[in-house]
């Protein structure tokens, strides 16, 4: 079947997003949906794994095959999928509780396995959907439900436990910036391997620090810094550097593609039963398993 | 007639191997087989044993007794001596084994053997294991052809070497021994018998039924499971997966079965601790697979290489809130093999989770089959819709429960599978739509028709049945009920007739049928658990009050003896 080109249109679904008016989620499930339509991928071809939170609701607002599934777990979910079907194109998007806080485990072990996927986040350094509590990306002093007092800790960073964890595409975006949000996502789903892209993308109703604003005034692009930085433009093929840059740095914070690694081998390359041409989705038939028993006599 | 052998030592003595290489030789001489390997949560020291009955009838429990004791060391004596039948034979390393202060039985002969030093003496130490079994195979009248065809069978890919030197050490053993007379003579009685552990037998059923995803994280007893697909799943088309910890595991078959494998995990009740959440998000978003549970000693960490039967809660009530499961308990490793492939079957066609119930004694014992394996012709993946024609609705309401479902990657029929409470055509009703007056409905309509799954399964599955013809009905579940029918065999001989009622459809569960069966009865339930799990469920099922029990929870199998022992008093009770 000859497929049409598709456009920003064919992603959008009938269900009228539940974000806040202002939330910046509605900047990342655009420029998704921009991404796959320039890049022809069919809606039925994709996956789009969420787990839960505001941000998690993402997958009812388009059209492809999706899962919704518990609070932290997308990570394994969709690996289970791209490994049960290595035909599909699998998206993962969820928020930074989810990802960095119940799902930090998976979150590790994600990032080193390389997976063919790609793993958006919707870091607005805050819990949105349980009413404004500390995330694992809140600042150290951030007053919040949980932290009336200022949040004591340290923030997780997440691109620096990527680089750590062997993920092969490490990137960070801005809702704010969609033109440049579309191309990082873009890029993201083309690369072969596990992407990450963490997407400051703020809470405009619980989170009053670290506002659109705020953002604008406080992030850089790491790969065409401002000149009043004075700071090299940063090569994605550089890990260390693109390590070091994970921290922030003369108060500002980077985003921009941190580190790119291509020709890697993915996880279903080298998984001996897919390696060997199985499709677990295409191939669920009837085994003799004769020899097997004859094996055990 | 049945022989029982027994091989003690430490950890790292080769117990397991040794005792391997004896079952092996009777199974390939067409014997039935059970192979019980205790072992304990260390890797070198400590006391592990290893018990192999055998018999031309087949073989349902462990046995009582032990015919042929084989002491590696000092401790396997002082414990397992006690048990040598009269007219047996205690065969011992004399390098480490002193039995002049252990009381042995009348007539019982006793050959001490240097298994040590002779294997140095032969190229390598490693072959004392093999001296040992020569003098044990002398001791039960096993031809040394039968132990070289093992032999040969297992070491012959290392070499002709190799396979001399282990056939100079078994001569070694047999000249060790060749002074007592052996207890009896085995040779062959049949075609050779495969010897198969539980846990292989559901993972073959899976295979059988088109498995194509397992995942697990290691913990006994269910590692097994994830070791044998591994060597075998990428030559039989199974990706196999070991993940970060079982949620991960849960999660990543849930993904797997989403987009149209057929998908299975396994784990004890630790892992299974962790799963619930995501099982319960299976119920929900409808998705089929297999869970193995392989019970140990609990609660926690508990005993880790010993057997219990008291996670029957815990399965029942994975998860919050109301859904269908179904858990299928299978007895022995043959039954393990059918039930891999049902549970297989029943999570695709019913899009739900389903439960494997094993225990440690069942997953990790080999038993030969008494039984060819019968093989799946077809496979029905249900409900499956391949195009589009008219509305697709994921979630509709259905009188069997079951929905129709297109797998990822189908034109047109996308939706999203969610956690939370949706419509038939797989809206949310949890947030927008919350409590308004039609989601009311919905939400009470789609609970009911998940609900329905059950009551269409239990239609095609068979009651369960009464065996034996008159007396009090003992009940058990899973691997309890093999050993059970022996005791009551031994009962039957000394004039106590019963009756048996296996459960092995847990749910859905045939509450009528099993109502009507024990209403106005005399019945008792024998089950590994310290409260009484199984007890509990069927009157919770069935309004009915057993008379008794027996319970065991000391972490080893039941045997024959164990239940008649404790069963005689409560019969007596009645009686008076
Ligand atoms: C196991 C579990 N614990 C807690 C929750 C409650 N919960 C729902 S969303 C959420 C955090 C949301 O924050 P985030 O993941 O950052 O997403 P956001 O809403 O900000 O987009 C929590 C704690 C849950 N659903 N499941
Ligand atoms: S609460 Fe915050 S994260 Fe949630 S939808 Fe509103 S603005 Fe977005």
């Amino acid at each position: 079947m000859a497929e049409t080109e598709l456009t920003v249109k064919d992603l959008i679904s009938d269900t009228k997003p539940t974000w806040c008016p202002g939330c910046g989620d509605f900047g990342v499930v655009r420029a998704l949906q921009t991404a796959l339509a320039e890049l022809n991928i069919q809606p039925h071809d994709t996956a789009v794994i969420s787990g839960i939170g505001c941000s998690s609701n993402l997958p009812h607002f388009m059209t492809p095959y999706g899962m919704h599934t518990i609070h932290g777990r997308l990570l394994p979910v969709a690996m289970g999928v791209k490994l049960a079907n290595p035909e599909l194109t699998v998206i993962g998007t969820g928020g930074d509780g989810d990802g960095y806080a119940i799902g930090a485990g998976h979150f590790a072990h994600a990032c080193r396995r390389n997976v063919d996927m790609t793993y958006i986040v919707m870091n607005n350094q805050i819990y949105g959907l349980t009413t404004g509590q500390t995330s694992p990306t809140s600042g150290e002093g951030h007053t919040t439900k949980s932290t009336p007092g200022g949040n004591i800790e340290p923030p997780f960073n997440p691109i620096g436990v990527a680089l750590a964890e062997g993920a092969t595409f490490v990137a960070r975006g801005f809702s704010g910036d969609p033109k440049h949000l579309q191309a990082l996502v873009k890029r993201a789903i083309q690369h072969k391997g596990f992407a990450l892209v963490d997407v400051f993308s703020p809470c405009v109703t619980f989170n009053k620090l670290n506002t659109f604003k705020w953002y604008k005034q406080t992030i850089y692009n790491v790969n065409e810094p401002p000149k009043d930085m004075d700071i090299e433009p940063h090569d994605p093929s550089d890990r260390a550097r693109g390590f070091a840059l994970s921290f922030p740095g003369q108060d500002r914070i980077g985003y921009g593609v941190f580190y790119e690694e291509t020709g890697k081998l993915t996880y279903g390359e080298q998984d001996p039963t897919l390696h060997a041409g199985v499709n677990p989705v295409h191939d669920v038939k009837p085994r003799d398993v004769r020899a097997l028993v004859e094996a055990m006599k | 007639m049945d022989t029982i052998i027994r091989v003690g030592g430490s950890a790292g003595d080769g117990v397991a191997s040794t005792g391997q290489i004896l079952a092996r030789a009777f199974s390939r001489l067409g014997y039935h087989v059970n192979a019980y390997n205790s072992y304990q949560s260390v890797i070198r020291g400590g006391h592990v044993w290893y018990n192999i009955r055998v018999s031309e009838e087949p073989v349902e429990s462990i046995g009582d007794r032990i015919d042929v004791l084989l002491c590696i060391d000092h401790q396997t004596a002082e414990v397992h001596a006690p048990l040598v039948a009269e007219g047996g034979v205690v065969v011992h390393e004399a390098s480490k084994v002193d039995l002049s202060d252990i009381k042995l039985p009348k007539g019982a002969a006793d050959i001490g053997i240097t298994a040590l030093e002779a294997a140095k003496e032969i190229g390598s130490p490693l072959l004392a294991n093999v001296v040992a079994v020569g003098a044990v195979a002398h001791a039960v009248g096993l031809d040394p052809e039968s132990v070289r065809d093992v032999i040969q069978a297992q070491f012959g890919r290392k070499g002709e070497k190799m396979v001399e030197m282990n056939y100079q050490a078994l001569d070694k053993g047999y000249e060790f021994a060749s002074q007592v007379e052996p207890i009896r003579k085995h040779g062959r009685v049949g075609p050779q018998r495969a010897l198969i552990p539980g846990n292989e037998g559901i993972a073959l059923g899976a295979m059988a039924a088109g498995l194509t995803f397992y995942a697990a994280y290691p913990m006994t007893p269910a590692s097994t499971i994830l070791h044998y697909l591994a060597q075998v799943g990428p030559d039989n088309g199974v990706v196999v997966k070991q993940m970060e910890d079982e949620i991960g595991v849960v999660n990543a078959t849930i993904g797997a079965a989403w987009a149209g494998a057929r998908a299975m995990c396994g784990t004890s009740g630790g892992g299974l601790a962790l799963m619930t959440e995501a099982i319960g998000f299976a119920g929900m978003a409808e998705v089929g697979l297999v869970i193995v549970n392989s019970m140990r000693g609990g609660p926690s960490t508990g005993l880790p290489t010993k057997t219990e039967q008291a996670d029957l809660w815990q399965m029942l009530g994975a998860g919050q809130g109301d859904y269908p499961k179904a858990l299928v308990a299978p007895q022995d490793p043959h039954d393990a093999y059918l039930a891999g492939i049902e549970a297989t079957e029943i999570a695709d066609r019913y899009q739900m989770p389903v439960f494997v119930a094993s225990d440690f004694y069942l997953s990790e014992t080999s038993m030969t089959l008494d039984k060819e394996l019968p093989p799946v012709d077809a496979i029905d993946r249900g409900a499956v819709v391949e195009k589009k024609e008219g509305d697709f609705l994921r979630y509709k309401i259905t009188d069997t429960g079951v929905s129709p479902r297109s797998i990822p990657g189908t034109p047109e029929l996308m939706f999203i599978a969610a956690s939370d409470e949706h419509d038939e055509d797989a809206t949310l009703i949890s947030d927008v739509l919350a409590g308004l007056p039609n989601s009311l409905k919905v939400r009470i309509d789609q609970v009911d028709k998940r609900a329905r799954k059950l009551d269409t399964l239990l239609k095609e599955l068979p009651a369960p049945e009464i065996e034996g013809e008159t007396g009090p009905i003992l009940i058990s579940w899973g691997s309890t009920a093999p050993i059970l029918r022996e005791a009551r065999r031994q009962m039957a001989k000394d004039g106590v007739e019963t009756r048996q009622l296996t459960l092995r459809w847990i749910l859905p569960f045939h509450t009528d049928a099993v109502r009507e069966m024990l209403e106005g009865e005399t019945f008792y339930v024998i089950e590994a658990s310290s409260s009484g799990q199984l007890e509990d469920y069927i009157r919770m099922r069935t309004g009915l009050w057993a008379t008794g029990n027996v319970r065991r929870y000391d972490g080893e199998p039941f045997t024959p003896g164990y239940i008649t022992t404790h069963f005689a008093p409560l019969v007596q009770e009645v009686v008076a």
